[in-house]
């Protein structure tokens, strides 16, 4: 099976400024990628070349292995960054208009956009003009316009920006299902909380190049279980070991100890009971990729 | 194609719906029946359309026959005078006087008629304020002349019993041949071509700054995100040019037809508002109407491109304001090339400028209304038009593929340059 976006040595040049260099990437079909990467790393303008609104420099771009063309295009659905819907025209119209720019049969796209509509509990709202609708609203719309003509590879810069816990559990589920069915998924987003829940690989960019990629759990495995979580109530000074403790950082009555490598988890536990702390919780973990993130992007900026 | 035809279909149903062009396709119409109501009700033997005037004669012996002869023929001059006062060997503070009530209103003019004027030494003066008395220079020159004339007879000994027969002179009336042997009048010729050239100014200007708005608005609502990474931008861009143009076609359709009714049930109209009026005519030649929608549509395409690539450029209101003054300057400047046409239609300078691309819309509509050029200085002006619309659209396509996508601060005429050589 083709890659869904196969990239391969992709510059992009606003005048002298590089904003992606020699990228080269594979995305698996059927499969949720996370692009990540800190502001202006790249991300946006990478997703805007794959959708074939910004040219790359040098190098190709191929979707679902065909070069990129009006064919491919229309085999993309594409949430942007920036959000926005025609104001004045009504929800279910500017669904229709935008699925059949798309190549979806007109009454097709109609019956679909009810369809959607009712599923993300916006029924009530086909005839509202969109500038009537809250942001939040307006954002699903939009959702639904990126899926109403059932792409096989499905791009959101940053779904879930804006949204409340309810809607942001939603999107994710028809999110799932939609891979579930074979649609591959691009995501782009800053919350790592959601990369981890999601993603099967991902991509981390910095100032235009890639500076990690792959399967995600393959990537947190090689970064080692020295991660422990001790939740507590007492003192914290059992955390002082001399030469075992390279980070602690504070949740409330969290702490979460990296430990340096090779460094047994079992002394902290042993400091603990010695103390008399009374711990609820002791567990030993991946490394969050948030940790993981700021590493190698701290790094990359050296 | 089908893609093109469903931004087209989208711009057209959105717009036309807008209360704005449902308020400006009635407002048109409503108003000239407004105009016309007014116009019967004004021209009609109203006496607020009476022009009162006096008349001083200094070397005395004429005022009375110059009266007389306006009197006289008032109906064949169409107007409706009154001569107020006729004063012999004024003082000087009646001079004063009569300037002063003239200037209050109370008179619409007055003539001055001078000492020397018998020996052919000082001119007749005619002081007039309002535009209805400077109607009657005409027909007081000629009776003057006429008095003046028959007072030299009676010095010279002749009897000028009969002669004010014999110099009773010859009206002649112009009247304009059209190329197609119809006959009507200069004036509702020149009528003819000031509103149609008004008209297509208008929606020269209000058409392109409506592209551009709509332009202006997918990039401000970042719809054109979506949008591009669905159809190419040139695509977009011809899409909805021509469905802002079939807007205003349809705009030009209705108010046609609604004033071809109202031209025709005029007198009917005319009746409604005073009986016994007659309604004033306005003569709209087929050829006229059907040339007016071409030169529309040329001018229309070259605009409206000009207009979407301003709009591309631009983010905010402001900047809009600035990036469409050179364009509407544009328009604004055939439209006061009109006097230079108007003066005389067929000079080098006429045809000349009534080719030149940008300018020939308006300008050739002028002259067809007018007087019809020759056919071959119609068809170079809109093949000349239609090469420059396929230039400025690909070269408006350019600007509008980098610009749509561009924020942020407007663009110097250098960066301009480079998105040229991008796409």
């Amino acid at each position: 099976m083709a890659d869904a976006v196969f990239i391969e040595q992709v510059t992009k040049r606003f005048d002298s400024f590089a904003a992606v260099s020699h990228l080269s990437l594979g995305i698996k079909q059927q499969a949720v990628f996370g692009l990540l990467g800190p502001n202006g790393a790249g991300k946006t303008t990478t997703l805007r070349m794959i959708v074939r609104i910004l040219m790359p420099d040098e190098g190709t771009i191929q979707v679902l292995g065909q070069p990129l063309g009006e064919r491919a295009q229309d085999l993309i659905g594409y949430l942007p960054e920036e959000r926005g819907l025609y104001r004045r025209m009504r929800v279910h119209e500017v669904l229709v208009f935008l699925a059949a720019l798309k190549g979806v049969d007109e009454g097709e796209a109609a019956r679909r956009a009810s369809m959607w509509l009712e599923r993300l509990g916006l029924a009530d709202r086909a005839e509202n003009e969109v500038n009537d609708l809250s942001r939040g609203m307006q954002q699903k719309v939009q959702f639904i316009a990126a899926i109403l003509h059932r792409p096989a590879l499905l791009i959101l810069d940053e779904p879930f920006t804006g949204l409340d816990p309810v809607n942001t559990a939603l999107i994710k589920e028809v999110m799932l299902e939609l891979r579930d069915e074979g649609t591959t998924i691009i995501l782009s987003t800053h919350l790592m909380e959601q990369v981890e829940q999601m993603c099967d690989s991902i991509c981390l960019m910095h100032k235009g190049r890639k500076i990690l990629d792959g399967d995600l759990k393959a990537i947190k495995k090689s970064y080692g279980n020295n991660t422990v979580r001790i939740e507590f109530s007492g003192d914290r000074d059992f955390l002082d070991i001399p030469g075992l403790i390279e980070t602690t950082k504070f949740y409330g009555d969290v702490a979460e100890v990296k430990l340096h490598s090779g460094g047994d988890s079992q002394q902290l536990l042993k400091a603990a009971v010695e103390r008399g702390v009374q711990i609820r919780r002791f567990e030993l973990m991946e490394p969050p990729l948030n940790d993981i993130f700021i590493e190698k992007v701290s790094a990359g900026n050296a | 194609m089908r893609k093109i035809w469903l931004v087209f279909k989208r711009e057209y149903v959105t717009r036309v719906r807008t209360k704005a062009f449902i308020f400006g396709t009635i407002a048109l119409p409503l108003l000239s029946l407004i105009i016309l109501a007014i116009s019967v009700f004004l021209s009609g033997g109203n006496s607020g359309t009476t022009v009162r005037i006096a008349i001083l004669d200094e070397g005395g012996g004429l005022a009375g026959a110059v009266k007389k002869m306006l009197i006289e023929n008032s109906a064949q001059d169409k107007t409706d005078v009154q001569v107020v006062e006729t004063i012999e060997q004024p003082s000087p503070e009646e001079d004063d006087r009569f300037r002063s009530q003239t200037g209050a209103g109370h008179l619409d003019g007055y003539l001055l008629l001078p000492k020397g004027l018998t020996a052919g030494k000082a001119p007749a003066q005619f002081y007039a304020k309002s535009f209805r008395a400077m109607i009657l220079l005409g027909p007081v020159q000629r009776a003057v002349s006429v008095a003046l004339i028959t007072h030299r007879l009676k010095e010279e000994g002749k009897q000028a019993g009969n002669m004010q027969n014999v110099f009773r002179l010859a009206h002649v009336q112009l009247i304009n041949l059209a190329a197609d042997g119809e006959q009507d009048s200069n004036e509702d010729r020149f009528t003819t071509a000031i509103i149609a050239g008004m008209l297509l100014y208008m929606t020269l200007v209000i058409y392109g700054m409506s592209t551009m708005r709509s332009v202006m608005e997918e990039k401000s609502t970042r719809i054109v995100e979506i949008l591009v990474s669905s159809i190419k931008p040139f695509h977009l861009l011809t899409g909805k040019i021509v469905s802002v143009g079939a807007v205003a076609l349809t705009q030009y359709m209705i108010w046609a037809v609604t004033i071809g009714v109202l031209v025709g049930y005029s007198s009917y109209i005319a009746h409604l508002v005073r009986p016994g009026a007659s309604a004033p005519s306005l003569h709209l030649p087929p050829a006229l109407l059907i040339y007016l929608v071409i030169f529309f549509l040329a001018g229309y395409f070259i605009y409206a491109s000009l207009y979407a690539a301003a709009g591309a450029i631009v983010s905010t209101d402001e900047e809009a304001h600035q990036a469409q003054l050179p364009l509407t300057l544009l328009i604004v400047g055939s439209f006061l090339l009109f006097n230079v046409v108007l003066n005389d239609p067929n000079s080098t300078l006429s045809v000349v400028l009534s080719i030149t691309p940008f300018l020939s819309p308006i300008l050739m509509t002028l002259r067809v209304a007018i007087a019809p050029p020759p056919f071959w200085q119609i068809a170079l002006a809109l093949a000349l038009s239609i090469l420059t619309t396929i230039w400025v659209i690909r070269f408006s396509a350019k600007i509008y593929r980098v610009g749509i996508l561009m924020y942020g601060k407007r663009p110097s005429l250098r960066e301009l340059r480079r998105w040229l050589r991008y796409s």
